[in-house]
């Protein structure tokens, strides 16, 4: 179906939309100071350096290490963080489907 | 796992379903980022919902691996030798209540005497000084207040005290000074004010504030704060103008500003560098004729 290759289209413009004109720094930026302030960056932080001590610093594989903190790390994130980061990406994206939308027409 | 920003809506899908996580005491649309399988197919158009969904789960895996590398760092570095001083000194502890060699904070032992003015403890070290200042023999400001110490304790009846009678009366002992300070400043403000009128005091100001900025700015460049100034230039053909970009790292690393100019213009590039602040120098596109100098770090802006 077109519109579903449109819609597509659409969402694959916008994110890539989002990275060219820098909104991603200022949401990513945003994000980490959010992050920080609450807390959540020691916490993680502390995790890590527990688990590479426990495995030694030699043996750390950034595998492990990666897999171990991305599944503790997204759900320690508080859910106001998450609301919040939320409402501003979909204001970003209301401002500028529109005129995306009539760039793909 | 896919890290590229530019992701399809496919790979959402993935995503979603890498969670392994059941757990989760948020309400609404947020248990779906903890869940375990989501009934979106492939063939979905995606929502505004969903597409905010993977944009926000990019940013915070980015942020994530960001701390892990910085952790790992952190330790890797701290359990081997430095190369410059061969000691061990990227390791330092980070425990709550000890300083970073491992210390007790507080080492207070020493011999503390109790003041006979205040009756307050202080160490042998601080114990002139404070005496000095509670007799109000140090300086201006402790004569004063000494004298008010002082004032406040004898008979008010008494003909040398520095307050009159109707304040002491009050509350407040501080009712006479502050009254003094109140009209020192109100004979400051109106003098001033006769000087000039307010709209010339603001154009004035105006155009200092702009001369004092350039200044300021021109001035940045050559000071010694900068240490880093990587340039990249690019010479197509000897008589095409030169077209050089180079970024700025101060020493706090708190700025980074990109200018980007070739020979006769110069010109803000939205070309993606990340985290790169493009600024021109006073909000209008100047010309920027650069000369190299001998050594790559240093320029002229005429």
């Amino acid at each position: 179906m077109s519109e579903s290759e449109n819609e597509q289209k659409l969402a694959s413009e916008l994110k890539s939309r989002i990275l060219e004109t820098q909104e991603r720094n200022k949401l990513k930026r945003l994000l980490t100071k959010r992050l920080r302030d609450c807390g959540w960056k020691d916490k993680i932080k502390k995790r890590c350096v527990d688990k590479i001590r426990t495995e030694g610093v030699e043996n750390i594989k950034l595998d492990q290490l990666e897999e171990y903190v991305l599944k503790h790390g997204r759900e320690a994130v508080p859910d106001d963080v998450k609301v919040e980061m939320l409402q501003q990406i979909s204001s970003y994206l209301d401002k500028h489907v529109s005129q995306l939308e009539k760039n793909i027409k | 796992m896919d890290h590229s920003p530019s992701s399809q809506s496919n790979d959402d899908v993935e995503n979603f379903s890498q969670n392994p996580e059941d757990s989760s005491h948020s309400p609404g649309y947020i248990d779906n980022f903890n869940s375990k399988s989501l009934s979106i197919q492939p063939s979905d158009i995606p929502t505004k919902g969903i597409l905010a969904f993977s944009i926000l789960c990019d940013l915070l895996d980015e942020c994530i691996l960001d701390v892990a590398f910085e952790a790992h760092r952190e330790t890797k570095l701290a359990a081997s030798v430095c190369q410059l001083c061969n000691s061990e000194c990227r390791s330092f502890v980070t425990q709550p209540g000890l300083d970073i060699f491992g210390n007790r904070p507080q080492q207070n032992d020493s011999p503390k005497f109790e003041c006979v003015n205040c009756k307050r403890p202080y160490p042998s070290k601080r114990y002139a000084p404070h005496l000095e200042k509670c007799l109000g023999l140090a300086g201006r400001s402790s004569s004063r207040v000494a004298n008010l110490k002082i004032g406040n304790d004898r008979n008010p009846s008494s003909p040398y005290t520095t307050l009159s009678e109707d304040n002491l009366n009050q509350s407040d002992s501080d009712g006479g000074l502050y009254i003094e300070k109140f009209e020192k400043k109100r004979k400051k403000l109106n003098g001033k004010s006769r000087r000039s009128s307010p709209a010339k005091y603001t154009k004035s100001k105006k155009q200092k504030s702009i001369i004092s900025e350039t200044v300021e700015e021109t001035s940045a460049f050559s000071s010694s704060k900068l240490c880093k100034c990587s340039e990249n230039s690019t010479l197509d053909s000897p008589n095409s103008p030169i077209k050089r970009s180079f970024s700025m790292e101060y020493s706090d690393g708190s700025k980074n500003i990109q200018y980007k100019y070739n020979g006769n213009s110069a010109s803000v590039d939205t070309s993606t560098q990340s985290d790169n602040d493009y600024i021109d120098i006073d909000g209008d596109y100047d010309t920027i004729e650069v000369l190299q100098t001998s050594n790559d770090s240093g320029y002229i802006i005429k």
